[in-house]
C-alpha cells in the first residue's frame, strides 16, 4: 500500500515537473555561482597584481625623481642635503602608499635599518621568514591573501616591499555572495509559489477531471479555460463513444438478425434515426454504370417528399472520385445537388454521401443522407462509414451467393447436357454405323466410275445425303463432346482467317472486321471441329443481322486467374480468346441463358436444328475451354471462346492427298456388325488388300495368333460386345508389340479411343468413312515405322 | 523649484463673501508680485545651509573664534558674489563648548532637523573624531578645517574631507631646519589628545628619517599647566631642540616652563600657538625665537590671500591667523566643488571633492583616496623681534631661522 502510494507520489505531476525544474535551476545556480565567484576572484587577483605592479613602478619613480633632483642640484655628496632628500622621499613613498591603501616597508641595506615600516609586525615576521627575493608573488597569511611586490633602489641601497591584501575586493565578493543568497531565497520562494500555483491551477482541476473519469462520470469542470475545454472535450468524447457503442450494438443486432432487403432497410432506418435525415442506399453496377436504389428511409421529421431519390444526387461524382461529399448547409444551392431541387422542388439543407467500397476498394454503392441543415461530426461520418462497411459486406455476400447459385445452375445444366450428350452420342454411333454401311456400299458402287449410267447420279445423291447425315452426327457428337477426331497444334489466327474467308464469300451483306493478335499462342485442336464452331457462330451472327451488319472477330492471348476459372470450372493459365461480335438483334436474358441448350432455337421450324451452338459449346468444352456469351436485346451479342494455349509451337502442315491410294497386304478386319464387316471388307479389297474378317475380338485374337506374320494391319472396331476393341487391342499387343492397329468407331476420338491410342494403337478412323479416307489412313499407318 | 516662504498663493484668492470686505488684501497681493519681480535671483532662492559647531567657549575658544570669523567672512563674500549655483549660503553656527559630546549632539540635531545641506567640521581633532561617524552614517561630506590628526583619515571614512595638511607633516620643515643647522638631538613632549599624539608620533618618525636623535619622547595630560619637569628633563638629556606637540595652551605653558627653569634650547618648537598673534600676546618676550607651524600666512601670497587679510582686518579689526584662513579656504573648496558638480547632491559633490585640484587662499587643494589633504603646504614660522617670520620653506622665507 505504502509502495503503491509512494509510486503514485513519485509519478505525480508536481514531483515530475517541479523536481527536474528545481534540480536544473539549482545546478545552474550552483554552477553559475562558482563560475562567477571564480571569475570575480580571478579578476580581483589580476586587478590587484596589476595595480601593485603599477604602484611599484610609481614608487620607484618617486625614488628616482628625488635622487635625480638631488643629483642635478649638485648636492649628491652633501650629507645634509642627502639626509633631507632621503627623508622627504620616504615621506613621499609613505603618502603614496597611504593614498593607494598599500602596506609598505623601506629597508636601508647600507645602514641595516628600516626607514619605513608600514607592515603589521606579524606579517612582517612572516615575510622575513619566507625570505622572498622575487619581484612579485602571492602569499597567504592568517587566512588572508596578500600580493607582494619588491624592488631595490640601488642608488641609495634601499629594498622596497609593497604589500596589498585582497580586502579591497572583499566587498565585491561579499556582494556576489549576498546576491546569490538573495537569488537563492527568491528561487526558493518562487518554487514554493510555483508549487502552490501548480497545486491550485493544475493539479486541482486535473484531479477533479480524473476523479470524475474514475467514477465513470463525465467531467464537468468549470474554471480555467484550458481545463474547461479539456473537461468538456472528454465529456463530449465520452458521450460520443457511448453513442457510438450504442449504434455499433444496434448495427451488430441488425447484422445478425437481418439479411438482404431487410438488412438494408434496417441500416437505412438506423442511419436516418441517428442523423435525423433521409437515407438512401444505392447500389452501383459497374458493368453498365447504373445505380439501383437498395433502400430508402425517410426520417419522420422531414416534411418534404422525395421522389425517386437517386435522381439529382451526386452519385456519379462519388463513384468517379471515390471520395465522400459532405455539405452541411445550403446543399440545395450546391451545384452538385442543383438537379435535385429542380426535379423535386425540395430544399435539401445538408447532404452526406459516402462511397461503399468492396474489399478491393472499388465503389459498389453509396450511402446518401440528406435533409434539414445540420453539421456532420466525425462521429456522424464514422457511423455512416461503419454502416457502409456493413452494407459492402452484405453486397459482396449477396453477390457471392448469386454467383454460387449461378454456378450450381451451370453445373446442373452441364449435367443435363452431359446426359443428352450421351444419348446423342449413342444415337450418333449407331447412326454412323448405318451410314458406314451406306457410305461403303455407295463408295464401292461409285468405283465403277461409269458416269453414263443413270443410277450414277442417284448414287452421288445418296453419297451427298450420307455426308449430310454424317454432318448431323458430327454435330451430335460435337455437342455430346464425344471427342476430337484429329488433334493438331493450331495457329488459331490462320484457322480464323480461313473460316472468315470461306464464310465471307457467301455473305457479302455482312461487313467483317477482323482483328487478330500477332504471335497468338498455339492451341491443340481438332481444326475441323473448331472451324465448325466458328462457322456456327458466324451463321448465328449472320442470322441475328437479317438486314446486314457488322461482324467483328478478334483473337488475343489472355491469362485467366483463379477468380475467373473457378467459376467456369477451368484450370487457371494461358488461354487464347476468340471473340465473335455482331451488332444484330441481340438476345433477352431468357434466350441468353438457354442459347447453348441442344435443340433450342429461335428460328422458325425447319430452319435450324438447335444443335449449332450446343455443338459449339460441346466442342469447346471438349477442348478444355469455355464459350461465353454477352448480349443485350437490340445491341448485339458477343461470343467469347477461351481455348487453353499449348506450350508447343505450330509447325507447317503437310498437305494430304485427295487421291485414292491402293495398296497390298493382309488386313485383319474386326467388327461385330456384319453389315459393316461386309462393306468394309469390300472396300478394302477394292483398294487391293487381302482381308481376313472376324466379328469378335476373341476370334481376332485367335486368328492373329496364327497369322501374325502374315497380317500387316488390323482394323479394329472399338465398341463390341464381350471383348471390346480396347481389350482385343491389348491382347493383340501382347502377341505382337509392334502390331499396327487402326481403331474404328462411330464415336469420335475421345475417352476410351484416346486411351487405346495412348496404349500404342497406331491410328483411328471415324465411321462413316469413304474409300478415300480409308485408303489414306491405311497408307499412313503402313508407312509408319 | 520655487519654495516660497509665503502663504500659498491660492489662499489669497479664496475670497469668501466675508473676506471680500477685507479689501486690504488686494494691495498686498500687488506688492507681492512687485517684490517677486524686483528681487535678486540669490534672495529668491532657497539658501544652501551649512552647519558647523565650534568651541566658541571652552578650551578651544581662541582657535574656534578664528574659524568662526573665517567662515563668516567667506559666507559674506560668497553671498555678495551671488551665492553658489545662484543660491545664497547660510551657515548655521553652534557652540559645542569645546566638548565632543556636545558637538555630537549638535551635529545629530543638524541632520535630524533636515535643514542643512552641508557640514563643516568643528575645531580640534578630538571633537572632529567624535562627530565624523555621524557625518559618515548619514553620508554627508564633512569639510574639516579645524583638525589635522592623521587618524581621522585612517579609519576608512568616505566623508572626511581634509582642507589642510595633516599633523604628520607639521614638523617636517622644522626638522629639516635642524638638519641644515647641525642640531641632531631632539626632545619631544606632547599632550595626550589625538592631534598632539599624532603630531608627536609623526615628529619622532620624521626625526628618525632625517637622521636625528630623539633623546626624549614623553607624554603629558592635556591641560597640564606645569611643564617645567619635562623641560628640565630635556635639558638634562642634552637636547638641542625641544618640540612640544599640543595646542595654544601647551605652547604658552612650555614657554613659561622654559622661562622658569631658565633654559633656552637651541630651538624650541610648539606646534599650534606660535602661528597666532595671541601667542605673542600671551607670551610677550618669551615668544622670541619660538618656532611653530603655520598652515597659512598672508605673506605666502596665494591667490586671494591678501584680499582675505584685508577684508578680515576690515571686518573684525584684527589680523587673521591661519585658523581663519583655513575656515575661509574650506568655504572656497565647497563653493568650487558644488559649482563644478552643478548640484548639492552629496554623492556628486563628494566625488567632485575627491578629484578637485584648485587654489584657495591657503594654497593648493587636493585629496588622496582617504580624503587626506596632500597638496597644501605648511610653513615654519619663528618669532623674531616681535615679528612672525616665515623661515621655511626657503623659497618664500621672510627671514633666516635663528637658533
Amino acid at each position: 500500500m505504502i509502495k503503491k502510494y509512494t509510486k503514485r507520489l513519485v509519478r505525480s505531476l508536481p514531483i515530475q515537473m517541479v523536481i527536474p525544474v528545481v534540480a536544473v535551476i539549482c545546478l545552474l545556480g550552483a554552477g553559475l555561482y562558482f563560475f562567477v565567484l571564480q571569475a570575480v576572484s580571478e579578476f580581483a587577483d589580476l586587478q590587484i597584481n596589476e595595480a601593485l605592479k603599477r604602484t611599484s613602478s610609481e614608487v620607484y619613480d618617486i625614488c628616482d625623481h628625488n635622487f635625480t633632483e638631488l643629483m642635478r642640484s649638485g648636492q649628491l655628496y652633501n650629507n645634509k642635503a642627502v639626509r633631507i632628500k632621503k627623508a622627504l622621499t620616504i615621506g613621499a613613498i609613505e603618502d603614496y602608499a597611504g593614498s593607494n591603501l598599500i602596506e609598505c616597508q623601506v629597508h636601508d641595506n647600507k645602514q641595516g635599518e628600516f626607514l619605513l615600516e608600514k607592515i603589521p609586525p606579524s606579517l612582517k615576521a612572516h615575510l622575513n621568514s619566507l625570505n622572498l627575493k622575487v619581484l612579485s608573488s602571492n602569499i597567504h597569511f592568517n587566512g588572508k591573501s596578500y600580493y607582494l611586490s619588491h624592488f631595490d633602489f640601488r642608488p641609495w641601497g634601499w629594498s622596497v616591499d609593497l604589500i596589498k591584501d585582497t580586502a579591497q575586493y572583499t566587498p565585491l565578493i561579499r556582494r556576489v555572495n549576498v546576491a546569490y543568497i538573495v537569488t537563492s531565497i527568491l528561487l526558493l520562494f518562487s518554487t514554493i509559489i510555483l508549487l502552490f500555483i501548480l497545486e491550485r491551477l493544475l493539479r486541482n482541476p486535473l484531479n477533479r477531471i480524473i476523479t470524475a473519469i474514475r467514477k465513470g462520470d463525465s467531467p464537468d469542470y468549470k474554471g480555467i479555460y484550458e481545463f474547461e475545454f479539456l473537461s468538456s472535450s472528454i465529456a463530449s468524447m465520452r458521450k460520443s463513444l457511448e453513442e457510438r457503442s450504442k449504434w455499433i450494438e444496434n448495427f451488430y443486432h441488425i447484422a445478425i438478425t437481418n439479411r438482404g432487403e431487410a438488412f438494408f432497410d434496417h441500416i437505412a432506418n438506423a442511419i436516418s434515426k441517428a442523423l435525423a435525415l433521409d437515407v438512401l442506399i444505392v447500389r452501383f453496377q459497374r458493368k453498365d454504370s447504373s445505380f439501383h436504389a437498395v433502400s430508402f428511409s425517410q426520417h419522420e421529421n422531414q416534411n418534404f417528399k422525395t421522389l425517386y431519390p437517386a435522381e439529382g444526387l451526386p452519385c456519379q461524382q462519388i463513384v468517379n472520385e471515390n471520395q465522400p461529399i459532405v455539405i452541411p448547409s445550403g446543399a440545395y444551392r450546391h451545384p452538385l445537388l442543383a438537379n435535385c431541387i429542380h426535379n423535386n422542388n425540395i430544399n435539401i439543407g445538408s447532404y452526406l454521401g459516402l462511397p461503399i467500397n468492396d474489399h478491393s476498394g472499388s465503389v459498389i454503392g453509396i450511402i446518401n443522407a440528406f435533409g434539414k441543415e445540420r453539421s456532420f461530426s466525425e462521429l456522424d461520418i464514422n457511423l455512416v462509414e461503419t454502416a457502409g462497411q456493413m452494407v459492402a459486406s452484405e453486397f459482396e455476400l449477396l453477390e457471392k451467393e448469386k454467383e454460387k447459385k449461378q454456378f450450381q445452375e451451370q453445373i446442373l445444366r452441364a449435367q443435363k447436357l452431359e446426359g443428352i450428350g450421351v444419348l446423342a452420342g449413342g444415337i450418333a454411333h449407331n447412326f454412323n454405323n448405318i451410314l458406314m454401311g451406306i457410305q461403303g456400299r455407295v463408295s464401292l458402287m461409285l468405283m465403277d466410275k461409269d458416269y453414263s449410267k443413270p443410277y450414277f447420279k442417284h448414287l452421288k445423291g445418296i453419297e451427298k445425303n450420307v455426308e449430310s447425315a454424317a454432318d448431323l452426327t458430327k454435330q451430335l457428337l460435337g455437342f455430346a463432346r464425344g471427342g476430337k477426331y484429329e488433334v493438331k497444334l493450331t495457329d488459331l489466327n490462320k484457322l480464323v482467317e480461313r473460316s472468315v474467308s470461306m464464310f465471307g464469300q457467301t455473305k457479302k451483306e455482312i461487313s467483317i472486321q477482323y482483328n487478330v493478335q500477332p504471335g497468338l499462342w498455339a492451341v491443340e485442336t481438332d481444326q475441323n471441329q473448331i472451324e465448325q464452331v466458328l462457322l456456327n457462330l458466324f451463321v448465328n451472327a449472320c442470322q441475328a443481322m437479317p438486314e446486314g451488319g457488322e461482324l467483328s472477330i478478334q483473337t488475343q492471348n489472355v491469362m485467366l486467374d483463379e477468380s475467373y476459372t473457378n467459376l467456369q470450372n477451368l484450370k487457371p493459365g494461358r488461354y487464347v480468346k476468340i471473340s465473335v461480335t455482331d451488332n444484330g438483334v441481340g438476345m433477352d436474358e431468357i434466350t441468353r441463358q438457354r442459347v447453348f441448350d441442344p435443340f433450342f432455337t429461335t428460328k422458325e421450324i425447319g430452319r435450324g436444328t438447335g444443335l449449332g451452338l450446343a455443338s459449339a459449346y460441346g466442342i469447346v468444352k471438349n477442348h478444355g475451354g469455355i464459350i461465353t456469351v454477352y448480349s443485350e436485346k437490340g445491341h448485339g451479342s458477343t461470343f467469347n471462346i477461351y481455348l487453353p494455349a499449348s506450350e508447343k509451337h505450330v509447325s507447317e502442315e503437310k498437305k494430304t492427298s485427295e487421291k485414292i491410294s491402293t495398296g497390298t497386304g493382309n488386313i485383319l478386319l474386326v467388327d461385330d456388325e456384319d453389315m459393316i464387316l461386309e462393306v468394309n471388307k469390300s472396300m478394302l479389297e477394292a483398294l487391293g488388300y487381302k482381308v481376313l474378317d472376324v466379328n469378335s475380338g476373341e476370334k481376332a485374337v485367335k486368328i492373329y495368333q496364327k497369322e501374325k506374320n502374315n497380317i500387316d494391319i488390323v482394323i479394329l472396331d472399338m465398341i463390341m460386345p464381350e471383348m471390346s476393341g480396347g481389350k482385343t487391342f491389348d491382347r493383340l499387343k501382347e502377341i505382337n508389340p509392334d502390331i499396327k492397329v487402326i481403331l474404328s468407331s462411330g464415336y469420335s476420338l475421345s475417352g476410351q479411343a484416346q486411351e487405346i491410342l495412348d496404349r500404342g494403337c497406331s491410328g483411328f478412323i471415324q465411321k462413316p468413312f469413304n474409300l478415300n479416307g480409308l485408303s489414306r489412313k491405311i497408307k499412313e499407318i503402313m508407312e509408319k515405322k | 523649484m520655487f519654495n516660497l516662504p509665503f502663504k500659498p498663493l491660492h489662499q489669497f484668492f479664496l475670497l469668501t463673501p466675508f473676506s471680500l470686505t477685507r479689501l486690504w488684501r488686494l494691495p498686498v497681493l500687488c506688492l507681492f508680485f512687485l517684490l517677486l519681480f524686483l528681487e535678486t535671483p540669490v534672495s529668491a532662492q532657497e539658501p544652501i545651509r551649512i552647519g558647523v559647531s565650534l568651541g566658541l567657549t571652552g578650551r578651544f575658544a581662541v582657535m574656534s573664534d578664528a574659524l568662526y570669523k573665517g567662515f563668516k567672512l567667506w559666507e559674506q563674500h560668497v553671498n555678495n558674489a551671488g551665492g553658489i549655483l545662484g543660491r545664497p549660503v547660510h551657515i548655521i553656527y553652534k557652540d559645542d563648548k569645546s566638548e565632543p559630546e556636545q558637538a555630537k549632539h549638535l551635529y545629530n540635531q543638524f541632520i535630524a532637523k533636515g535643514n542643512i545641506d552641508f557640514l563643516f567640521g568643528p575645531y580640534s581633532s578630538l571633537i572632529t573624531e567624535a562627530v565624523l561617524p555621524i557625518a559618515e552614517k548619514h553620508n554627508i561630506p564633512l569639510l574639516i578645517a579645524g583638525a589635522a590628526a592623521d587618524r581621522l583619515w585612517e579609519k576608512g571614512f568616505r566623508n572626511a574631507i581634509g582642507i589642510y595638511t595633516p599633523a604628520s607633516k607639521f614638523t617636517v620643515g622644522f626638522l629639516e631646519l635642524l638638519v641644515l643647522n647641525d642640531l641632531d638631538k631632539v626632545a619631544i613632549v606632547y599632550a595626550d589628545d589625538a592631534f598632539s599624539a599624532d603630531l608627536a608620533k609623526s615628529s619622532k618618525k620624521w626625526a628618525h628619517r632625517f637622521g636625528l636623535n630623539t633623546l626624549m619622547y614623553e607624554v603629558f595630560k592635556k591641560g597640564k599647566k606645569n611643564l617645567a619637569p619635562f623641560a628640565l628633563k630635556a635639558k638634562e638629556k642634552g637636547a638641542q631642540a625641544l618640540m612640544v606637540c599640543g595646542h595654544m595652551n601647551e605652547a604658552v605653558n612650555m614657554s613659561q616652563a622654559l622661562k622658569s627653569i631658565e633654559w633656552q634650547p637651541k630651538a624650541y618648537y610648539a606646534s599650534v600657538g606660535p602661528a597666532l598673534q595671541a601667542f605673542y600676546d600671551k607670551c610677550g618676550s618669551k615668544s622670541e625665537l619660538v618656532f611653530g607651524t603655520s598652515l597659512w600666512e598672508p605673506k605666502a601670497n596665494y591667490p586671494g590671500a591678501q584680499t582675505f587679510k584685508r577684508e578680515f582686518v576690515k571686518a573684525f579689526g584684527e589680523t587673521p591667523g591661519y585658523h581663519a584662513g583655513l575656515a575661509y579656504a574650506a568655504g572656497q573648496v565647497l563653493q568650487e566643488a558644488v559649482k563644478e558638480a552643478g548640484s548639492i547632491d552629496y554623492e556628486k559633490v563628494r566625488s567632485t571633492l575627491f578629484r578637485l585640484d584648485t587654489m584657495t587662499i591657503i594654497g593648493r587643494f587636493g585629496l588622496n583616496s582617504t580624503g587626506k589633504q596632500i597638496r597644501q603646504s605648511t610653513f615654519i614660522i619663528q618669532w623674531q623681534k616681535g615679528q612672525k617670520e616665515i623661515v621655511w620653506p626657503k623659497e618664500i622665507k621672510t627671514a633666516e631661522p635663528i637658533f
